[in-house]
């Protein structure tokens, strides 16, 4: 079973550690060179598993599916928990892991993450889902005698089992009305006619579900609490790791088993309504916001919106989907980029607080730089991979003729500008509170400059994006 | 027509028969304390109404708070609680899954004794 | 033998009643036994389809079921433990009285 070895991988690491951890008690900073090691090996182990047939292998009976999409997500899935891994690390001592114990979380989390790219079946997902959600349930709350955080995590644990009892359900009525749980069947037994009222019902009940994951508005309710209360890596996680795996679910549900054309007749109008809602409330409402993360999280809601238009798109015009992989990836970069730097200054300026961020650009160059490139990359500004990202978002909905949405996320876009440049400016033309320095280690100080990299010189170089995501969709 | 109604009868039927033993049991148990409630004098004093705990006096409010190691014991619980749900079915239902099956399941309870083990490690299993 | 329907509208009760406590609740306890009732509601539901479906031999549903019960039971294990934290940091489970977010 060499299609599954990521996942075994580092479920194994998790187990071995927990008992590792429990009897040697190492140095935490040792586990976390373990795990760094673990996620490093299992993205090898990734990318050379050839992928047998140019559409998809289903192993198994159909459960579990290797194809380039699931290989993407892997890949994407794997890199963030390694990224936040290395926030981890650099963060705050006492805000984070006072024990090693803590990385088994980020290995188990990116195990369900990977085993969510590949699923093919109702049953694999909501379990891996669930891998998923508790982990991070956990990793909310990991700070246990931070009120916020205890508050965080309450709020994530309520809401969360709330939309998974939807799922569930939702699960429940495809399943009865199709009597299968795997999406192709699924995708066979609906074929051409008309969707049944409870069939209806279970897509209305999934996208709820699935609405949650990635944050859309009218289930977007925790995530500003959940993102400013939780550790700044944890929240990194969060508004990458947690949202991506949201997408690649939604596309494998909704292309894959709800499929025919009385079923876009469905899904269409609702996702067309998320898409505008998140776009709009979530740029709107992060420009009074005086806290950065919260901010962020805010953002991260609009992001959602705007690859919802990608995800519809591609019905319209196939092929379109692949907006929303280049999306992820400029989102990816700038997302985990500004977490990082938050993580590293909160440990000298002790706050989120925007005007606590003032003349950072005094105080320390290069995180103020990375930031700044971090924020306008986010807003979609030329010469970085945001633009790009935008580009190919609104390209895909002007191609295929979705001009409602269009004009409501340039209208979302030019809102945006507006409270990503205040961060902007607060850093490099405010006066600071205090002049200290912020300290940075070099290896931070590295990472930040391959993120920042990046996202500048895949802004000035689109080709290389290009060639990435052409191999994506061979 | 008919012939569903007699499948439905008979259906239930079985049913009523656990009803009746039902309404009898609750009759044999309290017929005995509403003819001692009818026949007993009724004569409280101090002594009498006095909660009876084997004939020692009760201590303290009832209403205390558990100690939160038991709470601690219970989540334990809940770990193991679940075997059984997976074991069960294995052992009686799933009969075709051969060799694999029993890999999947030694895993699984390979993972069950790790967490135990943990569980110890920790030292959450000594009552302090 | 009772037909589908009523274990459909059986379940769709048992899901409102969950749903109502979850939102009306304010004890933190409570709100997860409503969660698990929802969980529990959409469990019958797959044993409901499963036993009137086309083919009842693939166990299909019943599989699912085991599954969501040991997820449920993980579940209210973290959730617990997350309420005695909050119970021992608060003194009290009411989740209204946890507002210290909102900057």
């Amino acid at each position: 079973m060499p299609w599954i070895a990521p996942e075994i991988l580092l479920t194994a690491l998790a187990c071995v550690l927990l008992l590792v951890e429990a009897f040697a008690k190492p140095c935490p900073r040792l586990i976390g060179f373990v795990t760094l090691a673990g996620i490093f090996a299992a993205i090898g182990i990734t990318i050379a598993t050839p992928i047998a047939s140019e559409f998809y292998v289903a192993p198994w009976g159909g459960l579990y599916c290797l194809d380039r999409p699931a290989q993407f997500f892997k890949v994407f899935f794997l890199v963030t928990a390694a990224l936040v891994t290395w926030i981890s690390l650099a963060a705050d001592e006492e805000s984070l892991p006072n024990r090693g114990e803590f990385f088994v979380f980020p290995l188990l989390t990116a195990a369900g993450l990977c085993l969510l790219a590949s699923t093919m079946d109702f049953m694999v997902l909501f379990v891996a889902l669930e891998l998923v959600t508790i982990s991070f349930y956990i990793l909310v709350a990991y700070q246990r005698t931070n009120a916020i955080a205890l508050e965080a995590g309450v709020k994530y644990l309520i809401l969360g089992a709330l939309s998974s009892a939807f799922l569930v359900m939702g699960i429940a009525y495809t399943f009865g009305i199709t009597g299968s749980t795997q999406f192709v069947e699924i995708g066979r037994a609906i074929g051409h006619g008309p969707l049944p009222l409870g069939l209806k019902f279970g897509l209305l009940l999934i996208i709820f579900g699935l609405g949650f994951k990635v944050a859309a508005v009218p289930f977007h309710l925790w995530a500003p609490d959940v993102y400013q209360g939780a550790p700044t890596s944890i929240t990194a996680f969060l508004s990458v790791g947690s949202k991506a795996a949201g997408f690649i679910l939604l596309m494998r549900v909704l292309y894959t088993a709800f499929g025919s054309a009385a079923a876009f007749a469905t899904w269409i109008p609702m996702l067309s309504v998320l898409a505008a809602l998140s776009m709009l409330l979530g740029n709107l409402a992060a420009i009074p916001q005086r806290n950065l993360k919260r901010l962020l999280a805010y953002s991260s809601i609009g992001h959602s919106g705007f690859m919802l238009i990608g995800i519809i798109a591609q019905i319209r015009t196939p092929g379109l989907a692949i907006s929303v992989f280049i999306y992820l990836i400029t989102y990816l970069l700038a997302n985990l980029a500004a977490f990082l730097v938050i993580a590293v200054a909160s440990k000298t300026i002790r706050g989120e607080q925007i005007h606590q961020y003032a003349g950072l650009w005094q105080r320390s160059p290069v995180l103020a730089a990375s930031l700044a490139i971090a924020l306008v990359s986010l807003a979609g500004i030329p010469p970085t991979i945001g633009f790009i990202g935008k580009l190919s978002i609104f390209g895909a909905a002007w191609q295929s003729g979705l001009y409602p949405l269009f004009w409501i996320g340039v209208v979302s876009a030019v809102a945006g500008l507006y409270y990503y440049l205040g961060v902007v400016k607060a850093m490099f033309w405010s006066e600071p509170l205090d002049n200290t320095p912020i300290p940075a280690c070099l290896c931070t100080k590295a990472l930040l400059l391959v993120l920042s990299g990046l996202t500048l010189l895949l802004g000035f170089w689109p080709q290389g994006l290009q060639h990435l995501v052409r191999i994506v969709q061979s | 027509m008919i012939e569903t109604y007699i499948f439905v009868a008979t259906y239930f039927y079985h049913y009523l028969l656990i009803a009746i033993l039902g309404v009898i049991a609750v009759i044999f148990a309290c017929t005995p304390l509403a003819i001692a409630w009818v026949l007993a004098p009724k004569k409280p004093g101090k002594t009498k109404n006095e909660s009876y705990e084997c004939g020692i006096e009760s201590k303290g409010d009832p209403w205390m708070q558990f100690k939160v190691q038991y709470y601690l014991y219970a989540l334990a619980f809940v770990i193991f609680d679940i075997e059984a749900v997976f074991l069960y079915p294995w052992a009686v239902a799933f009969t075709g899954v051969g060799l694999g099956g029993f890999i999947a399941m030694s895993v699984f309870i390979l993972i069950l004794v790790e967490s135990l083990i943990y569980l110890w490690g920790k030292g959450l299993l000594e009552w302090k | 033998m009772v037909p589908l329907h009523y274990y459909l509208v059986v379940s769709a009760i048992l899901f409102f009643v969950g749903l109502l406590g979850v939102l009306t609740r304010r004890h933190a306890i409570i709100v997860l036994i409503g969660v698990e009732i929802m969980l529990n509601a959409a469990n019958l539901n797959f044993i409901a389809f499963w036993r009137f479906g086309p083919n009842p031999d693939l166990l299909l549903g019943q599989l699912f079921t085991l599954f969501s019960i040991a997820i449920a039971g993980a579940e209210a294990a973290v959730g617990l433990a997350l309420v005695i934290a909050v119970y021992r940091f608060y003194k009290t489970p009411d989740l209204e009285k946890m507002t210290s977010l909102h900057e």
